[in-house]
């Protein structure tokens, strides 16, 4: 087992490295114009420079605290929401399509809105963040609940469980799968809505690196947000698949 | 077989829906150490019988009586197995067999002694920590089994478990099934629309008619125990099944004609 995860690592950081490698070479044989296309080095040194300065970990950080605050808040409404959903199946048939059709929808608009809300600051972030991962966690864990195999549930009758053991000890576990993939949508959609509000109005975090890279041609800035992005969301994937495996190991 | 009082006792019980009658007025008894089989014709309300015995389905009149005392929404003392595979995905073999038991506070290593017993009684040794989906059909029901088995039930009730299982499986697990029932002494109550598979392991078989489901006929078995599945090979066998059938097969013919419509 040991042998084929190391052979997985190997091939994806070896596909990487060869995909930055590439870019790295058509940058420097000047076949791209370096407006749009920079060298995965230049980035990189731009990287070690901000890091030493502070300035990248501390945005790094504010990225971090906006998408870990909303992502802890959708999780407090949106699993009970997807609880209630299942619980009074009326309102479940009622709201689950209306929520499919929101979660579709382009709320990413509203940020104007939400600026003169709650302020041009992380409560406007987290705000917009929060609602968009709120939404694909209600609705998986309402379809996880939904779809679990009624047989699970009467052997919990079976057994004369009470209501509260079926739910925790056989409704929930059996869901759990469906619920943990809900987590994981809604982490990405909180990451992205995090990184372009902050993109858009400049206020502190990965987002508005991009974003002044973006404005003032500096185009390993702008390369470092996106990268920045991604090493964000690698690590909040790779935390719940860890929470994942221990929930199916225990 | 019928040594002094029964066990459980079913005394005139009727499911009504509003358009149709499932079951009409059934009675009958099972004794201790006994294995009683249910068998009617597809459709006859057999496994809503059970499930009314185990109290997961409302009764609409009649009385269920464990050790003389009537019942209302089942009883601790009941045991169930289901046709489906029913055993927890989420856990492996011996987690499954120790739920019962978790869900009643019994303590870390007081369940997990008894599940390593029954582990031992139901030949899974070796198995004990694999998941669900790396057992086969005939395993998983095995586990099912010892899940039941695990809470010391007075009666088990066991609507068609190897129904889902091919028929070479079917005939090895329920050797393997009078085999523990013969060592513990188990109480069964076995619902199932195989005739061989009825004779092979009871000692008394309830013939049920076509909708609505009444007792039609109850046949003795005095096959001797134990029993292995060679048993299937002597005369008598054959005859009983023959028994069994001529009282089915009107029964079986009517059902059929009622789902043809």
């Amino acid at each position: 087992m040991a042998s084929r995860r190391g052979r997985e690592t190997a091939a994806r950081w070896i596909f990487i490295a060869a995909l930055l490698a590439a870019l790295e070479g058509v940058v420097r044989l000047d076949w791209v114009d370096r407006i749009f296309v920079t060298a995965p080095s230049l980035v990189a040194a731009t990287a070690w420079e901000k890091i030493l300065s502070g300035e990248l970990p501390a945005l790094f950080v504010t990225t971090l605290f906006s998408v870990g605050a909303a992502f802890l808040l959708a999780m407090v409404v949106g699993l009970p929401a997807g609880y209630a959903l299942w619980r009074f199946p009326l309102f479940g048939r009622a709201y689950d399509e209306l929520l499919s059709a929101l979660f579709a929808s382009p709320w990413i608009l509203l940020y104007p809105i939400f600026l003169v809300i709650f302020g041009r600051g992380l409560g406007a972030i987290i705000a917009m963040g929060f609602l968009s991962g709120m939404i694909p966690i209600a609705l998986n864990t309402h379809h996880g609940l939904r779809d679990v195999n009624p047989i699970y549930l009467k052997v919990g009758t079976g057994m004369r469980l009470k209501e509260r053991q079926i739910v925790r000890h056989i409704l929930f576990p059996a869901a759990a799968p469906m619920i943990l993939s809900g987590l994981k949508l809604g982490v990405t959609y909180i990451l992205i809505s995090v990184i372009a509000v902050e993109f858009l109005v400049e206020i502190g975090g990965i987002g508005t690196l991009a974003s002044k890279g973006y404005f003032w041609f500096n185009t390993e800035e702008l390369y470092l947000g996106m990268a920045g992005a991604i090493v964000l969301s690698m690590i909040f994937i790779h935390l719940l698949g860890r929470a994942e495996s221990r929930l199916f190991t225990s | 077989m019928k040594n002094g009082a029964p066990i459980l006792e079913v005394r005139n019980l009727s499911k009504e829906y509003s358009d149709f009658t499932a079951i009409d007025n059934v009675g009958f008894e099972v004794y201790r150490h006994e294995f009683v089989s249910i068998i009617g014709p597809s459709g006859c309300g057999k496994s809503t019988l059970l499930e009314m015995i185990a109290g997961l389905v409302p009764k609409s009149s009649g009385e269920v009586l464990i050790k003389g005392v009537a019942v209302k929404d089942g009883h601790a003392s009941i045991g169930i197995i289901f046709q489906q595979e029913s055993i927890f995905p989420w856990r492996t073999a011996l987690e499954n067999m120790e739920f019962g038991l978790q869900m009643q506070g019994a303590s870390k290593d007081e369940r997990r002694k008894k599940a390593l017993e029954m582990i031992e009684l139901m030949g899974l040794g070796g198995f004990e920590n694999r998941y669900p989906d790396q057992l086969s059909g005939g395993m998983k029901q095995r586990v099912a089994i010892a899940r039941a088995l695990v809470m010391e039930p007075e009666i088990l009730l066991m609507d068609e478990p190897f129904g889902a299982l091919d028929e070479q499986t079917r005939i090895i697990l329920g050797e393997e099934l009078l085999r523990i029932r013969q060592e513990i002494g188990q109480t069964i109550l076995f619902v199932t629309h195989n005739i061989n598979e009825a004779v092979q392991l009871s000692d008394r078989v309830v013939i049920m008619s076509a909708r609505p489901g009444k007792v039609k006929a109850v046949i003795d078995i005095d096959l001797e125990r134990p029993r292995t599945s060679a048993v299937i090979s002597t005369e008598k066998f054959g005859r009983l099944v023959g028994e069994v059938w001529l009282q089915l097969r009107e029964e079986a013919l009517k059902s059929f004609r009622q789902t043809a419509r």
